[in-house]
């Protein structure tokens, strides 16, 4: 009976040694199998790739001349999905590479392979990423067909949607794209500020009031790009509405409000300065001393002396003294530094602004 | 005449290979910023079209080995938005002209032979 009993249980051993061999070479196999997969997708990939860049190379460089051939192998695959799809996202990124001509054969050949359909079909997706993904292939290729529907993803959950979206109205219609703003409750990144700012070439001449709307938002982000905006396009009318941004509740939109004013200076900017220097907390203070510097103002003297001499607040001191030196009053710093008649504190900043300058 | 590119991006590569051969230069291509080094080193070459971003070797690195090889080679950098400072850098090593992208093939083939005529 026990050699019985042996035999069962040797043989049930090699039964489920033989099923956990079997198990390990299956998926030995489907490891195999999904990596030589991959490795074939990538190839493709690359194979196809290359393809596309000759054919958009020879458009580009044999432009003038006649209608370029494309190869056999770019023809017999120019009909299938993924193919297409590849294609039309090396033509969205040959666009960012090249311009003049060179773009507008990108276009043609855009127009040409009928990739519009593709970037419709993108833009109809359920998936945030391909829905952001058409909302770039419909701008690049200036597809103002698409404008109503992407106007529509402005107010889609996904950030990644509605920021290629408000990118996109500003591409397409410039400064009257960003009418979003009026109603923006979602924060503008400060990446997404500079890709709008980047984005607007010119505005026209009466923007004053939506400006002006945008710089009271309850949207921080609104206020801080707007002011970023009056920057770039230096509106000088809007300078006492900035001004007032000196007193925001926001520390952030003050210390733009402070560039901003830098930006726009005029006879006026030193007082509205100095006035609202004293209800600053220390980062805008500094800011303020810092622009003041910039100005090159040698009128500023008497007030950074007085911050030199006066302020309880090192970084303000310091601050002071460096503005000092970049107006021209090294000599006077000079003095200082050997003067019985300051504190040790102050003759210690003195002398390590001027040792910087050295 | 030889031309050397340096670029990591192939359809620039491409492009540019293509446009100046096409114009009748020869063209040497590099895909990093070390292999054009190499090539510069060893090939008499009379310009130099270059990227600022490359792996291994950046456009300025290539513009500083000219200088330590001693050769007198005009450059034509080629740098993104927002490059200006690396620019600035390039110029004070000696690069002759540079140009940013998004930009025409067809203007670079003029500043070519504006820089060549001055040669």
């Amino acid at each position: 009976m026990g050699t019985v009993h042996l035999s069962i249980l040797i043989h049930d051993l090699v039964l489920i040694f033989l099923t956990v061999l079997v198990l390990i070479l299956i998926m030995m196999g489907a490891v195999l199998f999904y990596g030589f997969y991959q490795y074939k997708s990538l190839k493709n990939k690359r194979d196809w790739e290359s393809v596309i860049d000759s054919r958009v190379s020879n458009a580009i460089v044999f432009s003038e001349e006649k209608e370029v051939q494309e190869s056999e192998f770019f023809h017999s695959h120019s009909q299938e999905g993924s193919f297409r799809n590849l294609l039309l996202e090396k033509l969205v990124s040959s666009k960012k590479k090249f311009s003049g001509v060179a773009q507008d054969e990108i276009q043609r050949l855009f127009v040409n392979y009928e990739l519009n359909k593709e970037a419709v079909q993108n833009l109809n997706s359920t998936k945030p990423y391909i829905i952001a993904g058409g909302i770039q292939e419909v701008t690049a290729m200036k597809m103002t067909d698409s404008l109503p529907q992407v106007e529509k993803y402005l107010k889609h959950p996904a950030a990644q949607v509605y920021n290629e979206a408000q990118y996109a109205m500003v591409v397409f219609k410039g400064f009257s794209g960003l009418a979003f703003l009026n109603t923006l409750d979602t924060v503008l990144s400060d990446w997404q500020q500079l890709r709008l700012l980047g984005s607007l070439q010119m505005i026209p001449n009466d923007t004053d009031l939506s400006v002006e709307l945008w710089l009271k938002s309850s949207n921080l982000s609104v206020v801080i790009f707007t002011l970023k905006l009056i920057q770039k396009f230096q509106m000088l009318a809007l300078y006492d509405q900035v001004k007032g941004l000196l007193y925001h509740a926001s520390e952030k939109v003050r210390l733009n409000a402070v560039l901003t004013l830098q930006v726009l200076e005029n006879d006026r900017t030193k007082d509205d300065f100095m006035e609202a220097y004293p209800l600053q907390p220390v980062k805008v203070q500094l800011a303020i001393l810092r622009a003041m510097k910039y100005s090159n103002d040698k009128r500023y003297y008497d007030f950074f002396m007085t911050q030199l001499n006066n302020q309880p607040i090192v970084a303000l001191k310091i601050e002071a003294a460096q503005a000092l030196l970049a107006l021209g009053f090294s000599e006077s710093l000079k003095e200082t530094a050997h003067s019985k008649a300051v504190s040790e504190q102050i003759r210690e900043i003195v002398k390590h602004v001027l040792q910087q300058k050295i | 005449m030889v031309i050397l590119i340096a670029e990591d991006d192939e359809l620039i590569l491409k492009t540019v290979e293509h446009k100046l051969k096409k114009e009748g230069y020869e063209v040497l291509i590099a895909r990093n910023g070390k292999e054009a080094i190499d090539l510069i080193k060893v090939t008499d070459i009379d310009l130099v079209i270059s990227d600022i971003m490359m792996p291994f070797a950046s456009g300025t690195e290539i513009l500083s080995a000219i200088k330590a090889f001693g050769k007198d080679i005009p450059v034509i950098m080629l740098s993104g938005l927002g490059q200006e400072e690396v620019v600035l850098d390039a110029f004070n090593l000696g690069a002759a002209d540079f140009m940013v992208k998004p930009f025409s093939p067809t203007e670079l083939i003029l500043r070519i032979k504006r820089l060549m005529a001055q040669k």
